[in-house]
């Protein structure tokens, strides 16, 4: 950051320099293309600062070094690799070592206990040739229990450095876990860190669940079961795992619920007869205000990040497609025009963009478009994807893949929105239905 | 200076390691681009082709992030050996994005230039010194590479 | 899924109560000397008997499949709901769920909708014949809960269904 505030301020200054006293014109060469590929970094295990800390100190630097190279921006350079041997933690860099290597960033690490089951973490990060600190070193503190937290912390602040972006690794997911033969799913509602570690499981199976969704504050989260027979919504506190059924009417049938941005409303579908309309809920009074009423199926209701519009799928054309609507209902507009069907729009947290499931030709895609339609650009393909979830900075969508046949099953994979880096997220069991929660 | 992040029921806490200076954001700086036009076609056409193709190699590009619609030009003087001084390398001109983006496109387009440059300096005529001295490359990224 | 369980359940109940039954005729020599035992009568519960889920389930067929992202009935599926329609109106002591299915190729919010239609379109067609649509629920699974797990179409055609499940006495959930 000096660094830069410095060469702006050469940069200005030369700017006013008399072209006479440069003697030469420089050359001047143009570049237009560059590579795509990973940044090769280096993450030499962390040094432990007491004895208890031992354990949890080359553990935290794994965990960070994973972090940054799930990203698909970041490649490490393997530890066997490196030159330089860091021992202490204010030791000068040996620069030289690590451009030996091709480091371009390197990260360097402490971890301390404190005796009374606290784990401290204190990093340091570095623009190899530059030879300057990114940033400026910090430490974390949190239970032992935590450290893999404290990992994602360090992460985090690292991948927010080098690419300029909000973080996403101390963040959780929502999602289904699935067990069992495909006629008879056994599904469980769980959490999970975003890279699969620390599972918690929320219901015991005995009732089918879909499709849970994060509050805006990871507090709650929304989710339908089958438990009375009927799908209806249910509101499940973190905390304390308690939940409750959040529409009641007899006879209808409630599902696809979502919060707003300010978690004080839900937005569902609602079952009548062969209708099913979008409804807005006022979660603290229940009282209920219906946002569409043609006879067509509209469903999979999204709120914009500002909460001033809806985006959701209708098939009032004929087949499913994605429209905008007013919060409080009104005209919708229709933004999908491409081959094929659409369906389960998510708007993104940065608000320019809609992820969405699409159908055509036999294959399921997950995709982007532009908030007009705009721009679209399909992820996957294959022969089952489906049920799109943004990161919280909307760099990465995960997703539900379930593969063909009798002996199918559903796992989690994430995606960066350029359509490269697919990954399979690591669940013990089948996994459908994700809903990243926001940054811890 | 210490922060504090949120905390929540892991009681995680934040502080900054070093107390030194507040870490400061770049006030919005944007520089009229100026005409990426370079020394084609001339006398030195050759070994500055094969210098341009060098660097690209380690120019590397996030085609999602906002950087890799920022055209640069980045300034810095070499020795005779063909390395680059590291204190000479500045940022001439940069438009086509916000400041963040600006400064990474500013971070990747010097890492290119240093971490091409090897361990021996990149392979310039040295009896043309005087054309090479200071160098002015435009990073544009019209045409990221697939 | 609890209310097919519960119906299984109840032809199994049926089942088990006949061959009670029967054996008592058998031990009870005044009962079996007295009465001239009915030489072609169904055992109750059992598939020949027309009163019975058994019955309904496989003689007049308790489903109706649909096309590809349809609820239209087509014109079998009509024919095995007037057997249906004519069960209930004969059967009045029982209730029916009917539930709706779709096949895997479809989201799950709009699996669940499609289901409501398919299953609304077999309620509203047994009304349309006379049966009270208070004695009438329906339930979607959306894609939750094939019959036939292959990927194919032979598979995905027993799945876009309406199942008719009946049930005794009042209705839950």
């Amino acid at each position: 950051m000096k660094a830069f505030l410095a060469s702006l301020s050469l940069a200005l200054g030369l700017a006013f320099l008399p072209a006479a006293v440069q003697a030469q014109e420089p050359l001047r060469i143009e570049i237009t293309e560059g590579v795509v590929e990973p940044m090769p970094y280096a993450v030499p295990s962390f040094v432990a600062e007491t004895p208890e800390a031992q354990q949890y100190a080359d553990q935290i630097s794994r965990v960070v070094a994973d972090d940054l190279t799930g990203t698909g921006l970041f490649r490490e350079i393997p530890r066997e690799a490196h030159i330089a041997q860091v021992t202490s933690f204010g030791a000068p860099v040996q620069f030289a070592d690590w451009k030996a290597i091709n480091a371009q960033a390197l990260i360097t690490g402490s971890v301390s206990a404190d005796g009374a089951g606290r784990v401290v973490v204190k990093f340091r990060a570095w623009d190899v040739f530059a030879g300057q600190e990114l940033g400026q070193g910090m430490q974390f503190a949190a239970p032992a229990e935590g450290w893999r937290r404290l990992a994602h912390k360090v992460a985090d602040q690292v991948y927010s450095r080098l690419t300029g972006e909000d973080p996403y690794f101390d963040s959780r997911v929502a999602f289904v876990s699935e067990t069992g033969p495909k006629g008879e799913r056994v599904k469980r509602l769980a959490i999970m860190d975003y890279d699969g570690a620390n599972i918690q499981y929320l219901t015991d199976g005995g009732a089918i669940v879909l499709a849970p969704r994060f509050s805006p504050s990871g507090d709650r989260v929304l989710y339908t079961s089958y438990q009375t027979g009927f799908p209806r919504i249910h509101v499940l506190s973190v905390g304390d795992v308690q939940s409750r059924i959040l529409q009641a009417g007899d006879g209808q049938m409630s599902f696809a619920p979502r919060f707003s941005p300010d978690g004080r409303m839900v937005v569902y579908s609602l079952s009548q007869g062969s209708n099913t309309d979008i409804y807005a809920m006022d979660v603290a009074s229940g009282a209920t205000r219906r946002l569409t009423s043609t006879p067509a199926i509209e469903t999979a209701p999204s709120f914009s990040p500002d909460g001033s519009q809806i985006v959701f799928e209708s098939d009032r054309s004929g087949t499913q497609q994605l429209y905008i609507m007013p919060a409080m209902g009104g005209e919708a507009r229709r933004i999908s025009f491409g081959q094929g069907r659409y369906g389960t729009p998510v708007w993104s947290p940065r608000g320019d963009m809609i992820a969405f499931t699409k159908q055509n030709a036999g294959r399921f895609h997950i995709g982007v478009m532009r908030t007009d339609g705009s721009e679209e650009r399909l992820l996957t393909a294959s022969f089952l994807d489906e049920g799109p979830t943004w990161a919280p900075n909307g760099r990465v969508i995960m997703f539900a893949r379930e593969t063909q046949g009798a002996q199918g099953a559903s796992a989690l994979y994430s995606v960066d929105i350029s359509g490269r880096n697919l990954q399979r997220v690591r669940t013990p069991a089948g996994a459908s239905d994700p809903s990243w929660g926001p940054l811890q | 200076m210490t922060r504090w992040l949120p905390v929540l029921a892991l009681g995680l806490c934040v502080l900054a390691v070093d107390a030194g200076a507040a870490e400061t954001r770049p006030e919005p700086v944007i520089y009229a681009a100026p005409d990426c036009t370079s020394d084609s076609g001339g006398a030195g056409s050759d070994y500055a082709a094969q210098f341009a193709a060098a660097v690209q190699r380690c120019w590397v590009l996030d085609p999602a992030d906002r950087a890799a619609r920022v055209s640069l030009t980045l300034g810095f003087a070499l020795t005779p050996d063909g390395r680059v001084k590291p204190d000479s390398l500045t940022l001439r001109h940069a438009s086509g994005g916000d400041p963040g983006a600006i400064r990474r496109a500013f971070g990747a387009a010097r890492r290119a230039v240093l971490r091409c440059q090897g361990s021996s300096g990149y392979p310039l005529p040295r009896e043309r010194y005087a054309e090479w001295r200071r160098v002015e490359l435009c990073f544009s990224p019209a045409k990221p590479a697939k | 899924m609890s209310h097919f369980t519960k119906a299984l359940l109840l032809v199994g109940a049926l089942a088990a109560s006949a061959c009670t039954n029967a054996n008592r005729f058998e031990d009870d020599p005044a009962l079996s000397r007295g009465t001239a035992a009915p030489a072609t009568g169904p055992i109750p519960g059992s598939v020949d008997d027309p009163t019975s889920t058994a019955f309904f389930q496989q003689r007049v067929g308790d489903r109706v499949l649909f096309a590809v992202d349809q609820s239209t009935l087509s014109p079998e599926a009509r024919q095995v709901l007037d057997g249906q329609a004519q069960w209930l109106l004969t059967n009045t002591d029982y209730m029916a769920v009917i539930e709706g299915h779709a096949d895997e190729q479809g989201t799950r919010e709009y699996n669940i909708a499609l289901g409501a239609r398919r299953a609304n379109a077999v309620m509203e067609y047994l009304t349309s014949k006379g049966v009270s649509p208070a004695r009438l629920k329906f339930v979607s699974y959306g894609k939750e809960r094939p019959v036939e797990i292959c990927s194919e179409e032979a598979c995905y055609a027993k799945n876009r269904r309406a199942v008719t499940v009946i049930a005794a006495g009042g209705l839950t959930g």
